[in-house]
């Protein structure tokens, strides 16, 4: 096990490699706990006379609409693409019937097609449908690549799942629904709660389809209004690092939460890099 | 439960288990079943709970949602975004077909040119650095250490996080005042604007690229190299293979295939990324920086949906390509 490893070269290695990810992540921290005069001022690594002003300030500034819409958006989507991505995934991998191999490559076309090809049409049926500028509209479309993911995630987690515990219910007698209700979807609850991370926080961080169909202030979502922080003539750096680390607490925490299930399906390209 | 053998095995006689119902003679003693088809004895697939008929009402009533759905917001998109680029649509009017109008006029326009060249100069520099960090990081994760798992959930973070946070965190790190790039270079005296000059403001945005990105690589990479027995680098050891030749033979035939599907993802999704680009310059300064999602939407603020969809349209054949090649390299699954 030991073969002419140096324990230096490791550590060096570990050490460097953590400044590259921690010290943009800590500076990200810094810079949402100071005034903004500090930050332009007196500029400093350290996190100088530091205050929750920032936090403070967002929130009161009516934050708190933007995260409700990012986490609606998020959450409607997901539950969609769940329910979705679980029927057809589970009836591709078990199931047989005509077309089937077309559906999965359909499953797989929709992952890999880049959102700047859809989003000029559906920003037209949108406003057509009267949905522009909602968080409904916005829902429908955010579909475009939330029930994609999901489904192709849930194919390769099916496609790992041993069918004995099917078998034996439908030998002891169970119908379809009964198997599905009490067998696959508690035996793939791993795999589910995993889909439904990656598509909420999928749905939570985008930022380029809520900027072009979300335009006004009440229905904006956490990256659109935090963009227009930044573009504005003020660039208010601590305001807009504030609710960078507000959204991204949640997404961490569920995140590592999947941690192990994340990291599996990165190998199959389950998961959008 | 009882735990039932699947059909798959060849099913050796067990008494006791109803498993063994599966076998024809027993069939007398399983009552529970009630569909012959469940006891029909099978070679090729498992659990067959319906006749054939039943079966395919059922499989396509499951995946007729997501059918409908995808058709609607991903397929009928694209074959619109086809013909949009034909034509010299606005917002609120049809308009009509303009043949390649859309197309010659992007020929002419410097962002153009500057989006194209930077398939090269910021996506494809990013791939490369993403690839060589990726690998490096893979295999300093791959020595025997403690708490791999904590030193994993670390180099994930940059890729865990957000897309937006992470790109305007970067914004924030390259300001030339203000950002922490320039406070260290400030102990040695130096000043760098990164986001003023062409070449710097490229460089920025293949940083921030390769930080957001290349814990996807590492993961891929870490994941193949720990599937490569251990053995083998013993033995090559033995023979005298140095690291290179243990690289070069044992390391990279075990790892290849992964990396060609890391690397088609990663490619599509670089190319895609939208963030990066328009958080940190917005294509600037003047195009310099410019990518072809940040073209198309710039041209859709303008409502000019005709040359957008022409600019969104231009890295389809790309993107083409770049899925056969992973139905090559990439196995089964993406076939």
């Amino acid at each position: 096990m030991t073969r002419g490893y140096n324990p230096w070269v490791t550590r060096v290695g570990l050490l460097l490699m953590t400044i590259l990810v921690g010290f943009p992540v800590y500076f990200m921290v810094t810079v949402s706990l100071k005034q903004p005069r500090d930050i332009y001022r007196e500029p400093s690594l350290l996190p100088s006379n530091a205050t929750l002003d920032n936090y403070v300030q967002l929130f009161q500034a009516g934050f708190m609409q933007n995260v409700l819409n990012s986490f609606w958006v998020a959450a409607g989507t997901t539950v969609i693409s769940l329910i979705l991505g679980v029927l057809a995934a589970y009836a591709i991998v078990r199931l047989r019937f005509p077309g089937q191999a077309a559906v999965s490559k359909l499953i797989l076309m929709s992952y890999l097609t880049p959102l700047i090809l859809l989003f000029i049409p559906l920003s037209v049926v949108i406003q057509q449908l009267n949905l522009g500028d909602s968080l409904l509209g916005i829902g429908i479309v955010y579909l475009a690549f939330t029930v994609p993911l999901s489904a192709w995630f849930l194919l390769g987690f099916f496609r790992g799942l041993s069918p004995e515990m099917e078998e034996a219910a439908f030998l002891d007698g169970a119908d379809l629904r009964q198997t599905l209700q009490h067998i696959v979807i508690p035996v793939s609850a791993p795999g589910i709660a995993t889909a439904a991370i990656l598509t909420f926080t999928m749905a939570w961080s985008e930022l380029f389809l809520a900027l072009v169909f979300l335009t006004s202030p009440g229905t904006q979502t956490i990256p659109v209004a935090l963009q227009n922080i930044i573009k504005g003539d003020v660039q208010n750096y601590g305001l807009v690092m504030a609710g960078a680390i507000v959204a991204t607490i949640p997404v961490l925490i569920l995140y590592y939460l999947t941690q192990r299930w994340v990291v599996q399906g990165v190998a199959a390209g389950a998961t959008k890099g | 439960m009882t735990k039932a053998v699947g059909g798959a095995f060849p099913a050796p006689p067990a008494p006791e288990t109803k498993a063994h119902a599966m076998t024809k003679p027993v069939l007398t003693e399983a009552p529970v079943i009630r569909r012959p088809t469940a006891v029909r004895p099978r070679t090729k697939r498992p659990a067959e709970p319906h006749k054939p008929g039943e079966r395919s009402r059922v499989g396509l009533f499951f995946v007729a949602p997501l059918v409908l759905i995808l058709l609607a917001l991903v397929g009928f998109p694209t074959v619109a975004s086809l013909w949009y680029s034909f034509t010299n649509v606005t917002v609120g009017s049809p308009g009509t077909f303009v043949g390649l109008a859309n197309y010659i006029a992007l020929f002419g326009d410097q962002a153009f040119i500057d989006a194209v060249s930077n398939l090269v100069l910021i996506i494809g520099v990013s791939l490369l650095i993403k690839f060589l960090l990726g690998l490096t990081v893979a295999s300093l994760l791959n020595r025997p250490m403690r708490a791999r798992g904590i030193w994993r959930a670390i180099v994930i973070l940059p890729w865990a996080m957000p897309g937006f946070v992470a790109f305007m965190g970067w914004k924030l790190m390259f300001e030339s005042r203000a950002g922490a790039l320039n406070q260290v270079l400030g102990w040695f005296h130096l000043h760098v604007d990164f986001l003023a000059s062409p070449e710097l403001a490229r460089m920025s945005v293949v940083m921030a690229t390769v930080w957001r990105g290349f814990p996807f690589w590492v993961i891929g990479i870490l994941a193949a190299m720990q599937t490569i027995p251990k053995e083998l680098y013993e033995a090559a050891e033995m023979d005298g293979a140095g690291p290179w030749r243990r690289f070069t033979n044992i390391t990279w035939p075990g790892i290849r295939a992964t990396v060609s599907v890391v690397a088609v993802l990663s490619a599509i999704w670089t190319t895609n990324g939208f963030e990066n680009v328009w958080l940190i310059t917005q294509g600037g300064p003047s195009s310099a920086t410019m990518t072809f999602p940040v073209l198309s939407y710039l041209d859709l603020t303008n409502f000019q949906l005709g040359s957008a969809s022409a600019a969104a349209m231009i890295t389809l054949p790309l993107f083409v390509l770049l899925i056969l090649w992973l139905g090559r390299t990439g196995g089964k699954e993406y076939k």
